[in-house]
This record gives structure tokens, sequence and C-alpha cells, in this order.
């Protein structure tokens, strides 16, 4: 299929529609968090780097075979998510925002200081297996998955989280494994997008996981619109590709990058898609179609 | 005599240094429709809070069923059969009125996110089983044709009754409702009161919080009267009236 | 380490911990009144700090009046941030305006970039390097002045918040919002007023870095925001006090942390502070509880 693409695509659109994919995992996840749930996190890239060096400590050390090696860094990911949210997690709003922020940084500085990831060197050689297609597959997966969970009883009390704690609580939803679960879903799809990426890029550096990588993907999320699985997909994919539109104005592009995201929120504070659920649209359509719905509630 | 459902022994809670509920007693008799009355500030919610875990009483001990609750967590105390609205509407007002009585179905339902990625047919017929519930629950509190629309594009008086049969989704054998009728007009009034009696003839127990003297007077089999946060009455609805407490009460004299 | 070093590194401390405070005082005060984590702030400080070069080096001016010049110029970056940026955001969701803070952090980063290239810029020596001793401690002559202009400015603070009209409006905004609106005061001019304030003690605090460490970057906010931000919410956010307090004691902790070998770790102490604090007491050392409201 890869060569499929090669027929229409040169090497350099092959290789920002593969990042494109594989930012979509990790926004996705991020959307589960911060967008169904409403957990605020600042501290996202910290587990994409930890998927992304996981997996490819083991590819390049052990020689584990790319697929097992990319599930290990979700797999670890999710730990730390876990780790990190069950204390964490009981803590509201910004407060959560700011505790993810500095578990980011400290994550940032100990790989930074670790021997088996060359430190402040990088780390280099791991071997190029991220093809378009296989990034794709799991994009499709990703998204039938997240699909699926909206409409079902655990994706409920998720949003109903993040509507009203408290009412969520009243109704009988345990809210401290609830937030964990999500935690854990959110903070594995960003260590499988690490893990990617590190098999994209083959060559990983702490410093690409500062802060402002996970401020890169709240931006996804909050500019497409919070919640929203078409929102996610399409913020992502403007803000991968705007970059490579603005292109031609060269020096300026992230000049222009900053001011547009400063304009997009005042034009459009709900983001781009804000309020549209992808199974509200069907569902939205089949009840026209047989004219049982008295009003669409829909806004 | 029925079975007491609920009981309060010498349930105090401060805050700081204020004594919001200060060393209530109560009993709630299975099948009855039972009030607490009140100024406002009294502390009725409050006691409302307590029951259903949203604060731990700094003493005393509240017993469900012959069962203790307090200490437990909200969540737990929802699945022993507590249910409850809130004085301040607390709906989920993004989700659909439908989706929010499904989430009262919460705690009678077990499909975790592992289900919601199979989808087992053992996961669909409960899925199945929630929405029938649910669209039961809201036949019952007349909002069926709303079930689409968003819960926050309620008009209020709707939004009170979708937080009733939110609750009664969660099958509940004992019922808060945090001043059901505030803000609306008297036939919506009307039509909320046979609705709860409706509920009480299912078996239920109803406790209720409510400003309305009329209403509280005409649905309530026994009322208790709260005042800075102490008991200063209790009985049926024609003692209440006579009361010398009550009426100082509510209407600021000194109690001689 | 023996007691005179001990007592060195602390003073070294808190010189740098007055700085961390002077920028975590402009976080704290936004945050009380409008909830909003103002993320360019950083920035205000790093722009704050290139205006006191250009007024020392181009200008020829004095450092007290590049100093104020500096104050005065991010007093009115900051007030029109927040005119365009944020009041348009103000009623609807968090992340709107945080996400706007985003991008206007971006431009100011890439336009000075832009501007004065990407290396570091040395701050003009002029004051010299004159070390004098107190007891067992030394002190250069720039640690005096950046104690002195901090607790100046904090004390001026203190006076404006407790005695001034517009002072007491901010606090009583920070109390409640909607209520000091009803109660006539006028809420977007109090919030300027919080903005030009926080923004030229940012400004300051640039200044006094760039001559402490001698060294001006366009990428000094980033590190520099992050860790007084740490400060203001270690100190309880909305609270001035703790904003102060927050920033000496992560001033305090990072140099002992240096001193007692943790130097490749130097970055994530302010966060392991936070973390800490954050566990066991939510709302940090001089924050209010929050009481659940049902």
């Amino acid at each position: 299929m890869d060569s499929f693409f090669s027929m229409f695509l040169n090497d350099y659109y092959i290789q920002v529609l593969t990042m494109l994919g594989i930012y979509l995992i990790g926004a996705l996840g991020l959307n589960l968090i911060t967008g169904v749930t409403g957990q605020l996190s600042f501290g996202h890239a910290a587990f994409l780097s930890i998927g992304a060096y996981t997996s490819a400590i083991l590819s390049i050390k052990l020689q584990m075979p790319f697929a097992l090696a990319i599930l290990a860094g979700g797999l670890m990911a999710g730990l730390w998510g876990v780790l990190l949210g069950y204390p964490t997690l009981r803590l509201t709003g910004d407060y959560l925002g700011i505790a993810t922020l500095g578990f980011g940084e400290i994550v940032r500085v100990v790989f930074l200081n670790m021997t088996i990831t060359g430190g402040a060197l990088g780390l280099a050689g791991i071997p190029r297996s991220a093809t378009l297609t296989v990034v794709l597959f799991i994009v499709i997966l990703t998204v039938w998955a997240m699909v699926r969970l909206e409409n079902s009883r655990f994706g409920r009390s998720l949003v109903a989280i993040r509507e009203d704690e408290i009412a969520a609580e009243a109704m009988g939803v345990n809210i401290t494994t609830t937030k964990i679960t999500a935690f854990a879903i959110g903070t594995f799809l960003a260590g499988i997008s690490g893990g990617l990426y590190a098999h994209l890029i083959q060559y990983l550096n702490p410093s690409d996981f500062g802060f402002i990588k996970s401020f890169e993907f709240l931006t996804f999320i909050v500019l497409g619109g919070l919640g929203s699985i078409p929102g996610v997909i399409l913020g992502t994919s403007v803000l991968t590709l705007a970059p490579e539109f603005l292109r031609f104005i060269a020096d300026y592009r992230m000049m222009v990058y900053g001011l547009l995201m400063v304009f997009m929120m005042i034009v459009r504070p709900r983001g781009l898609l804000g309020g549209v659920q992808l199974s509200r649209i069907f569902s939205k359509k089949k009840a026209q179609q047989t004219g049982t719905s008295a009003s669409g509630g829909a806004n | 005599m029925s079975k007491t459902i609920l009981e309060l022994d010498n349930v105090t809670i401060r805050f700081g240094g204020l004594t919001a509920v200060d060393s209530v007693d109560m009993k709630v008799e299975e099948g009855t429709i039972r009030a607490l009355i009140g100024p406002n500030g009294a502390g009725k919610s409050t006691i409302f809070n307590l029951i259903t875990g949203i604060y731990p009483p700094t003493s005393g001990e509240i017993r469900f069923l012959g069962n203790r609750v307090n200490g437990l967590k909200p969540h737990v105390i929802t699945e022993m059969g507590i249910a409850r609205t809130f004085q301040n509407i607390r709906l989920f007002g993004e989700m659909t009125v439908l989706d929010n009585v499904k989430i009262g179905m919460h705690c009678r339902t077990c499909t975790g996110f592992l289900g919601a990625l199979i989808r087992s047919p053992k996961v669909k017929a409960e899925e199945r089983s929630i929405a029938e519930a649910s669209m039961e629950a809201l036949q019952l509190m007349e909002l069926d044709h709303k079930a689409d629309e968003l819960a926050m594009n309620l008009p209020y008086g709707e939004q009170r009754r979708l937080e009733i049969a939110r609750a009664l989704a969660s099958r509940p054998r004992l019922i808060l409702l945090d001043e059901p009728a505030a803000g609306m007009n008297p036939q919506e009034k009307q039509t909320l009161m046979s609705m709860i009696r409706k509920i009480q003839t299912m078996g239920l127990t109803i406790f209720l919080v409510e400003h309305d003297m009329k209403f509280v007077m005409n649905l309530s089999d026994r009322i208790a009267v709260l005042d800075y946060g102490r008991k200063i009455a209790a009985g049926s609805p024609v003692e209440i009236q006579r009361n010398p407490a009550v009426i100082a009460a509510y209407l600021g004299k000194e109690v001689v | 380490m023996d007691a005179s070093m001990l007592s060195q590194q602390i003073l070294n401390g808190i010189t740098l911990g007055a700085t961390y405070a002077l920028i975590a005082l402009g976080y704290t005060m936004v945050y009380g009144i409008i909830q909003l984590i103002n993320f360019a702030h950083g920035e205000i400080y790093m722009v704050g700090a290139f205006v006191g070069v250009l007024m020392v080096t181009v200008f020829q001016q004095g450092l007290l009046f590049s100093l104020a010049a500096a104050m005065l110029a991010c007093m009115v970056m900051g007030v029109t941030i927040e005119r365009i940026a944020y009041r348009p955001l103000r009623r609807s969701t968090r992340l709107a305006p945080l996400i706007s803070a985003i991008g206007v952090s971006i431009f100011l980063q890439t336009l000075m970039t832009k501007i004065k290239g990407p290396q570091p810029v040395a701050f003009p020596q002029v004051i010299n390097d004159a070390l004098y001793k107190i007891g067992p401690v030394e002190i250069s002559k720039v640690q005096i002045l950046i104690l002195i202009v901090a607790s100046l400015l904090m004390a001026t603070l203190h006076f404006i918040v407790k005695y001034v009209k517009i002072g007491k409006a901010m606090r009583a905004a920070s109390e409640d919002y909607d209520t000091a609106a009803l109660m006539g005061i006028n809420v977007n001019r109090v919030i300027s007023f919080t903005f030009a304030i926080g923004s030229a003690l940012a400004a300051a605090g640039g200044v006094l870095v760039g001559l402490y460490f001698n060294s001006v970057s366009p990428f000094m906010g980033v590190s520099a925001g992050l860790k007084a931000f740490c400060a203001a919410v270690l100190g309880g956010i909305g609270s001035i006090p703790g904003a102060m307090l927050g920033g000496i004691f992560l001033g305090v902790a990072e140099t002992l942390g240096i001193a007692g070998g943790f130097d490749m770790y130097k970055d994530a102490i302010a966060f392991t502070l936070l973390i800490i604090v954050l566990l066991f007491r939510p709302t940090g050392l001089l924050g209010r509880p929050i009481q659940r409201k049902v």
C-alpha cells in the first residue's frame, strides 16, 4: 500500500501525512482526557516521550518486533498515566493542569540525565518502521474506538464528569476510577503516538517533548472543538499542515502562526467544530428521515 | 407501622465555626412522603448533602435500611438505593435529555470501556435495556417527547422534572427532592404533585425540601421543621401548622 | 557544606527568589481576578529585559531610568495584550484565553528572535562587581540592587492594594468578580490596571535578571515564566504575599539543590516541589482551602 501512496505523493508529502496521522493519535488521546472528560492536562508530551523512548530502546537494544515495541511504549505511558493520575486526579481544574505541567518538565529533565536515553545528545539509530500505511491503520482503529466509546455507558459517564462532577457522583458514577481509566486510555494513545514518532523520525531528543509540545496538542483539540472527534481531526490537520502552507512567508511563519491562534480563538472560541459529534450528526439525520424527532436540539 | 428506611441519629456538621446542622434526629418511614421545611439557611440542603455523602457529618450517624452510610462515597450510597435532585439544578447541560437519564442507570449496569469497544450481544442488550428503562422514566415525568434535546435547552420546569427522571433511573428506594417545585407556576406544581404521588405508589419513599407551604401541606405525610440547624418540630401537616415554635421561626418572633 | 557557605547559598537563593517573586506577582494577580494562567507573562518579562538593554546601550541611559522605561513599556504592552487577546474571550470556555495566551507567547518570542536573533545578548555591566563582606557572607552590588528594588516594588504594591482605591477594587474583584461589578466597580479598568502592574513588575524582574546573569535572550521567558508560575502556585495562586513567599522559597530551594549536587536536575526541583505541595496542600502554602459547593 505504501507503494500505492508513493505513486501520487512525493516522499516529503508522505512524511508530512504520516506525521499528521501520528499527531492525530496523540490528539485523540488528549481529547478523551481534556475534551470528553474535562480533565486539563498540560503534560501530554511527557507521555509521548515515555512511549517514544520505551519503544525506541526496545527496538534498538532488544531488537523487539516493531508492533510489540509500539505496544510496550503505549502500555508504559499508560502505566505512568495511572501512577500520576491516581494522586493528582482529585485536584480540580487548573491545579490538575499545573501538576501535569510539572510532571512533564520532570520527565523531560529525567530523560535528559539518563544514560540509556543518550541524554542531551539524543537517541539515534531507531529503525524507520512507521510507514504511512501502518499509521493510517492505527488512526482508523483509534477513531473507530473513540466513536464506540462516545456512545457507550463508559463514554456517557466521562461526559457526565465533565459536565458536573458532583451530579455524576450523585448519580452513581465512581469518578475516581472513571477518571483514571480515561487518563490511562488517553496516555496509552500518547505512548503509541510517541512510539510511532520515534520510528518515523529515527532520532529522539528530550527537548522535542517540552511543554511547548504539550501545548501544541492542547491547541489541536481546542482549535478543532473540544470533545468533538471530527473537530480533533480538523484541528490537528489544520495546525499540522498550516506551517507547510505558511512556508512562503518563510521566517515569519511562526509569528503568523501565533497570531492565527489568537485570531481563531477570538472568532470561534469554542473551536471550529465545537459541539459537533459524529454520532449526533448521523442520529439526527436518521431522525429527520423517519420524521420522529420533534425538534433538533443540537446547536 | 411500616419500617424505618432512613434514620438520622444525633447528626451534626460544622463548617469552621458555623454549625450548619446541630444534633438532628429524624426517622423516615418507608413508603411515606416526608418533608423538611425551614427558613433559608436553616440547613435543609446540608442534610441532603450529608445523607448522600457529599459531606461527612462531624458527628452522629446516618443509617439507611439499618446500614450506616456516613463515611461512604456518594456513588456507593446511590448504589445502595438513595437518589437525589439538586436545589440549583445540576443537569449535564451538553448531553441530551435521554443521555442524562441514562447516566442515572449507571450504577445498575456494568459495561466498561472494553465492553464498549467489543460491543458483544450482551453489551448491546444492556444498552437496549438502558434506553428502554430511561424512556420509561422520561414518560413518567412526561418528557419523552424531548428525549433528543440538549438538557440545557429545556425550560426551567422541565429541567426540574428531568432531574427527577434521572434520579428515578437509578432505581432508588428513597428519593430526595431538593425544592422540586421552585420556579414552577401553579399549574406545573399541580402536575408535579400528581407525579410525586405516582412515584409514591410505585413503592418509593420520598423525602423533600420545599418552600411552597401549600405544596408541602398537601403532599406530605409528615413534616420536620429546621431552624438554625436544629430540628424544632416534627409531625403531621396539621400539627406543624399549629405549632407555635414553627410559627415563630417563620414570622421571626421570640419563642416563649 | 559549612555554615558560612550555607548562609551564602541562602543569600544567593533569596536574590534569585526575589526575581521569581517579581514575575510570580503578575501571574497571581491576574489569576486572582480572571482565573487565567497568563502564559504570555514570561514573554513580557523577556521583552522588559530587552527594553532595558536597548535603553542602556542605544540611548545611553542610566540604570534606574532604563528600569523605569522597561517597566513603562511593558505596562503598555501588557494592557494591550489583555485588550486584544483576552478581553474578547472573557465569557467563553476556560481554555480559549489560555490558547490565545500561548499564541501571544509564540508571537512575541519569534518576533524578538527576528529582531535580535536567537543568540543571547550581553547586558552591559553598568554596575561594578564590587563585593561587600557582611559577617560570613559576601554580597555583590547587583545583589544589593536586586534586593532593594524588589523590596521597594513589593512594598509599593502592598501599599496600593491595601490603601489606594484602585487597589481595593482589585481585591474586591479578586474576591468576587460579579459582585464587584454589581457594586459599581469598573471591572475592565481594574483588569487593565492589574495587567499594567503585573507587567511592570515582570519587566523589572527582566532587567534585574539580565543584569545579574549578564545575559538576555528571546527564550529566557520560557523557563523563568514557568518557574515563577510554580512559585505563584506554591505560595497559593491568587495570594499576593503567597507569590512573594513562593518566589523566595523556590529560589532558595533551587540554589540549595544545586549546591547539594543536584545541578543536573536543577529545572526539575521547582516542579517536584510543586507537585508535592499540591498533593498535600492543593491550594498552596498561603491559599485558602476550597470548600466544595453543592
